[in-house]
């Protein structure tokens, strides 16, 4: 499926609007500058009114630093970044213009932009963008996914009414990206950002209901002129998947968020469809290495021979991803193609190494399946059908998603599915979930990864000499894909659908939502 | 009678706090927390221990306990976790959604219930006492989310009459409130039609065996005023009952109608804060649908009283 926007126009409103289109594509022909289909969407574009978006489950909270899944659809147009990061993961300039970095990779200095306005009138300040980073800096705050990119911060300072600079006690790689993420919140909001939002964003916060819904409403005063383009934008929350569906079938809501994938096929004629930034998530299979027989580097191989990973895309995630064998995009610096020859789907390939580790009678083990993740049940049943017939017995036990969760982050598994996210920024960002540090890594015993994959990490994020940070994440990936803990099935792919009269919508690079060029036709 | 009432509200106590105790251990027994619900599954193990630790769920259950409790005595039934509202603010902004599709769903019940249960009882053997049956029949034994479902696929996405989902304070768009609230409170009140409908037939069959029944129509009085004036008032009693208990269970929330119909209710508020375990949202939630449901028997109780002053005498 072509992950770019797909709009989609109904034969009812294309002949409605014949006329408009004919004057438009006589327009196009005259303007060298323009396509026919960019002046065609302006000119079917209506600027103005309200566009609704459905998501199953409930937004948690307003804080822009707790980049949990269900908060996206608030966070970007909310907030606004230091940087806006593009599908191509470049830094485009957001609240600040530009960014150097100093040769020694511990000095970064922002140029922050001028005249932009909190929403509540107050101007924003260099001082803020300081209370901001600090905020990230803070080792209480438990829920600020953004603390990992600020360890190696020695100090911050706002130099003058345009600079920030930003000190580092070593080269750290990674914080280029993540400068993309952080959000710039007025300070006299961040002890009660739970509830209350001021940001810079195209949208401001009007009201939000737990449980039901948030209502945000254009932002009269946002900096970039002409943004956003509707009025005001509704996010309805949702319990059910096929209430989600029924409702954007019905007409009740406009974007659907996290479209189940196995609706796609029936409705792929009369809605858009847009698929999420691959590598923002992928699914994989986690093996314990702290005990038998996982701890066996070749039983681990052979699982990752075990899984078949065409089926489950097919099968379980209707189509929408793809086979992985690395968690790391092709546009990744830690993408290396050798890495895709490395565990083919192959049974007796599987029950070789097997008995090549001293398993050649199998075992057996136990896979959790929570409710909260249907699909890792339905892998888990393609993966225990297929390992049966090499002596593999595997057990699926079914429970609570807040019963699975001490499980996998604990590290008190032997094997489970999940997901992880981050592959699409630096790539020593996949360190940051549990399982997949170098040190403090729950999947193996005293916490220690493999020597090489760590060192590869560190490595990595110690440079920014493009050279060097290609042979530090080389080493990285050889060693994960080697000692094979997490194996790698699929990108989680995040499943926009909407109606015909949609347009401009886009996902960021995180799968979050970006309302400030959608516009809704009639 | 006010004595009755006062005695009936002080039973309420040592019920409150039994059920306050049980939710409070049950919730706390399941697996898992609000800090791994919170945080998700790619948090690490240390930021885990601080949230736990900022929540309080690292002292002694029995001080957790109190200190819940001393709150919910001062009237301050906590914060939720996930998202900081006050427990109070997010059962209220639910109430009313709870509160008017029980309404609703209880009129479509009585509208159904009443022909259905009268007319088969007063025509034994008729076409009339078939077809109460038959629609009896099916009611019980067709699940509520596959009636509701239904509903959704033909009245609202094949037929286009209403809309699938969505709620609208009355106060805002009557019309549209009351349109939205048409398909889910048939979900609800068609199984408690046929609840009803049944309750009701074997209660005006058995009060119509009665001598002074028989005696009345004895004397000559029209079957319709045999009915209202010495049948219908003694059959309601035990539909009285049946209403009291089923009205006082909506009042907690009707879950899967809600979640078919994006209805906000407490049900949902329920069911969201037990998957994420948020304690004290379920706690408050539970203690106020036990608190609704101890008052509504003790309404139906006091009704009694108006329908036979036998009752009201013996009070």
């Amino acid at each position: 499926m072509d992950r770019a926007l797909t709009h989609r126009l109904n034969r009812r409103s294309l002949m409605a609007r014949a006329g408009t289109v004919t004057t438009a594509a006589a327009l196009a022909a005259s303007i060298p500058t323009l396509t026919a289909q960019d002046v065609v969407r302006a000119a079917l574009r209506q600027d103005g009114g309200k566009v609704t978006i459905g998501q199953v489950g409930d937004i948690q909270n307003l804080i822009p630093y707790a980049l949990l899944f269900l908060n996206y659809p608030f966070i970007e147009n909310v907030y606004d970044q230091l940087f806006r990061l593009d599908h191509e993961v470049k830094l485009n300039p957001a609240l600040a213009e530009s960014y150097e970095i100093s040769d020694d990779g511990l000095l970064i200095t922002l140029k922050i932009r001028q005249g932009v306005t909190y929403h509540s009138g107050n101007p924003m300040t260099t001082e803020d963008v300081v209370a901001n980073l600090e905020w990230a800096r803070s080792a209480d705050a438990a829920e600020n996914l953004l603390l990992n990119n600020m360890v190696a911060v020695s100090e911050i300072r706002a130099v003058d009414e345009s600079t920030v600079e930003i000190e580092f006690n070593e080269p750290a790689a990674y914080f280029e990206s993540a400068m993309g993420l952080q959000p710039v919140v007025e300070p006299a909001f961040l002890e009660k950002m739970k509830s209350e939002a001021s940001g810079t964003g195209a949208f401001m916060v009007q009201e939000w209901v737990p449980g039901d819904h948030l209502t945000m409403v254009k932002n009269p005063n946002y900096w970039n002129e002409g943004r956003p383009l509707v009025d005001e934008a509704e996010v309805r929350i949702f319990a059910d998947e096929g209430a989600l569906v029924s409702a954007l079938e019905g007409g009740v809501i406009d974007i659907a968020l996290s479209f189940p994938p196995r609706e796609y096929e029936r409705l792929q004629g009369s809605f858009g469809f847009l698929q999420g930034q691959p590598g923002a998530n992928f699914y994989y299979l986690g093996l314990s290495a702290k005990v038998p027989p996982f701890d066996n580097k070749l039983v681990r191989q052979a699982m990752a021979h075990a899984i078949d990973r065409e089926t489950m895309v097919a099968n379980v995630l209707f189509g929408v991803g793809a086979p992985i064998m690395t968690p790391f995009p092709d546009y990744s610096p830690a993408y290396f193609p050798e890495h895709n020859e490395l565990y083919p789907y192959d049974l007796e390939k599987a029950k070789a190494l097997l008995e090549e580790a001293g398993q050649g009678e199998g075992f057996s083990f136990s896979i959790p399946a929570p409710s909260g993740f249907p699909e890792f049940g339905k892998f888990a049943e393609i993966l225990q059908a297929d390992l049966a017939t090499i002596g593999v017995e595997v057990s699926i036990e079914p429970m609570d998603s807040a019963q699975w969760y001490p499980i996998l982050i604990d590290g008190t598994y032997e094997a489970t599915f999940s997901f992880a996210g981050g592959t699409q920024l630096y790539p020593t960002r996949i360190s940051l979930s549990g399982n997949f540090p170098g040190k403090g890594n729950v999947a193996w015993p005293d916490g220690n990864a493999p020597e090489a994959y760590a060192e590869g990490l560190a490595e990595a994020d110690a440079t920014f000499n493009p050279d060097e940070q290609r042979a530090a994440l080389k080493k990285m990936a050889d060693s994960f894909m080697d000692e094979a803990w997490n194996l790698p099935i699929s990108f989680r792919t995040t499943l926009f659908a909407f109606s015909n009269a949609i347009t401009g919508l886009d996902g960021g690079v995180y799968d979050q939502l970006r309302l400030d060029q959608v516009t809704k036709g009639a | 009678m006010g004595s009755y009432v006062f005695n009936r509200l002080l039973q309420f106590v040592p019920t409150l706090f039994v059920v306050s105790v049980v939710v409070f251990l049950m919730v706390r027994a399941i697996p898992g927390d609000a800090s791994y619900a919170l945080l998700g599954p790619t948090a690490k193990p240390e930021q885990i221990a601080a949230l736990r630790a900022e929540m309080g769920l690292d002292k002694p259950i029995w001080r957790q306990y109190l200190v819940w409790i001393e709150g919910v005595l001062r009237g301050d039934l906590g914060r939720s976790w996930i998202n900081d509202f006050p427990v109070a603010d997010l059962i209220l902004q639910k109430l009313p959604a709870t509160i008017v599709l029980a309404v609703g769903s209880m009129v479509i019940a009585m509208l159904i219930a009443i022909p259905m249960g009268i007319l088969p009882a007063l025509r034994p053997g008729s076409w009339i006492e078939r077809v109460a049956a038959l629609y009896n029949g099916l009611m019980l034994a067709i699940p509520t989310f596959w009636l509701g479902v239904l509903l959704v696929l033909v009245i609202s996405l094949r037929l286009g009459w209403l809309l699938p989902s969505g709620y609208v304070p009355f106060r805002e768009d009557p019309v549209q409130s009351i349109k939205l609230l048409i398909l889910p409170s048939f979900t609800l009140g068609a199984y408690l039609s046929a609840i009803f409908a049944r309750f009701l037939h074997n209660a005006i069959t058995e009060t119509l065996s009665q001598d002074y029944v028989r005696t009345a129509a004895a004397k000559g009085l029209a079957e319709r005023l045999v009915v209202r004036r010495h049948v219908l008032r003694n059959a309601l009693i035990p539909v009285v009952t049946m209403l009291g208990i089923q009205f006082g269970g909506l009042l907690g929330g009707a879950v899967i109608v809600e979640a078919i119909f994006d209805w906000p209710g407490l049900g949902r508020l329920l069911v969201t804060s037990i998957s994420s375990r948020d304690y004290a949202v379920v706690q408050g939630t539970i203690l106020l649908a036990a608190s609704a449901f101890l008052f509504v028997n003790l309404l139906t109780d006091l009704t009694y009283g108006l329908l036979d002053p036998r009752i009201r005498t013996a009070e």
